[in-house]
């Protein structure tokens, strides 16, 4: 697996913004329904690296991972783990030809399902997992989404393509 | 508006645990958080507690910030006390009063993953309090260096760690200036529900990811003027170095790991 330069770059900004928007509007665009808590727009840059390629939507996801993991509690970062997987999955979705709007509702599910799987071994109960999380988490990704491709089209109207060429290495 | 970030938890000193390797703290973390999932009783619980509060005083870290990182759990320990105790039948009965019956093997599963829980965030808050943000991505590049084997771009990985790192503070700024310009121009970003206030978003994120992508753009022309080709080949201006130090703290970490789950 080679990652060019633009790639690399991409998914570093991509990577500092997933890490910026939860450190940054928690206060603002938190919301707290315990246990489960999530800032809007915090899956916005996963998403739109799932338009660049799926190395890049995979590496933004172990980015924030390890970025919460550093500045966050390991519950935070095991729930940005699966970033990861609905990351390289719409990634793929789109590079068999899925419009942007049916990446994110296939994506949906395998998000709820995993951020609520990956903290039972946290000690949280199933119910809490299951239905404040993974409900929580579901009707996050549908506002995050909403935001994700308001964002895609206009950066497509200011010109800018988020499949970089890729240079020679 | 925007909260003061800070990145990581970094509490710099020359303690013995700052002085370790970070590749070493790395891999004990990672193993010590193994051992509090094998373990099951309370008594490996309170040998790996007590080597936790050692470890927490050789930091020299001030306990107040370490006891920091467990505040966002809070809610997380509570619901999972209570829950365990009101809903477990498992034991001997302690409680019955009307619909409310309590039993030991609640409160002691309650307890016990709580206890887990704490210890789990207190790990690794002294990895992060004693470790800088830089090191650890260097660490992680070690540590992901063998999956190179099946095509994991480790380099890059922690090279993308390492600017997304840098550039947080950058983008905060720009952020920030964006903010306050699209309220000069009459945007409302405080008042509304939740929906409204994400939907008011859009005017600070559009050219907040417009600048990131042109950003990314001159860089990477930056580094590949400058022949920036991977990791192959690359040299390190800070090389990592074991120490006598890590190979007492890898010795010890195992003997206290072994009585814990021999307990």
């Amino acid at each position: 697996m080679k990652i060019s330069t633009r790639e690399l770059l991409y998914g570093a900004l991509l990577t500092a913004i997933s890490l910026l928007i939860p450190l940054a509007f928690r206060g603002w665009l938190q919301i707290v329904i315990p246990p489960f808590s999530a800032t809007l727009g915090s899956h916005v840059a996963v998403m739109l690296a799932m338009f660049v390629s799926p190395l890049v939507a995979a590496a933004v996801g172990v980015g924030s991972t390890i970025g919460f993991f550093v500045t966050l509690t390991p519950v935070i970062a095991a729930r940005a783990s699966i970033h990861i997987v609905f990351g390289v999955l719409g990634a793929l979705l789109y590079r068999r030809g899925a419009k942007p709007w049916q990446v994110f509702v296939i994506t949906a599910p395998v998000h709820a399902l995993g951020e609520a799987l990956v903290v039972i071994p946290f000690g949280f109960p199933l119910y809490a997992a299951l239905i404040t999380v993974g409900v929580g988490t579901l009707l996050h990704h549908v506002v995050d989404a909403t935001i994700a491709l308001s964002l895609y089209f206009s950066l497509r109207k200011a010109g800018l393509s988020l499949n970089p060429p890729h240079a020679p290495r | 508006m925007l909260t003061n970030v800070t990145l990581g938890q970094y509490f710099p000193g020359a303690s013995v645990a700052h002085r370790l390797d970070p590749r070493t703290k790395l891999g004990m973390s990672f193993a010590y958080i193994m051992v509090l999932f094998i373990a099951t009783s309370w008594l490996s619980y309170s040998v790996l507690g007590l080597a936790s509060l050692l470890v927490v005083w050789l930091s020299q870290v001030p306990v107040k910030m370490v006891l920091r990182g467990l505040r966002p759990i809070l809610m997380i320990l509570s619901l999972t006390v209570v829950l365990h105790v009101f809903t477990s039948r498992e034991g001997v009965e302690l409680v019955s009063l009307w619909f409310v019956r309590i039993y030991s093997g609640g409160v002691r599963q309650g307890f016990l993953l709580a206890f887990r829980l704490v210890l789990l965030v207190l790990s690794t808050s002294v990895l992060t309090l004693t470790t800088s943000p830089i090191a650890l991505t260097d660490a992680l590049e070690v540590a992901l260096r063998p999956l190179r084997r099946f095509g994991v771009p480790a380099h890059e990985l922690a090279m993308m760690m390492t600017i997304a790192l840098r550039f947080i503070p950058t983008l905060l700024e720009e952020a920030e200036k964006i903010m306050k310009a699209q309220l000069a121009r009459g945007a409302d970003f405080e008042s509304g529900g939740l929906l409204k206030r994400a939907k008011s978003l859009l005017p600070l994120l559009i050219p907040l990811f417009i600048s990131a992508f042109r950003r990314a753009d001159e860089l990477a022309m930056a580094m590949e003027a400058r022949c920036y080709r991977g990791g192959e080949g690359r040299t390190k201006y800070k090389i990592l170095k074991y120490s006598s130090l890590d190979a007492y703290a890898v010795a010890s970490f195992v003997v206290i790991s072994a009585v814990a789950l021999a307990l």
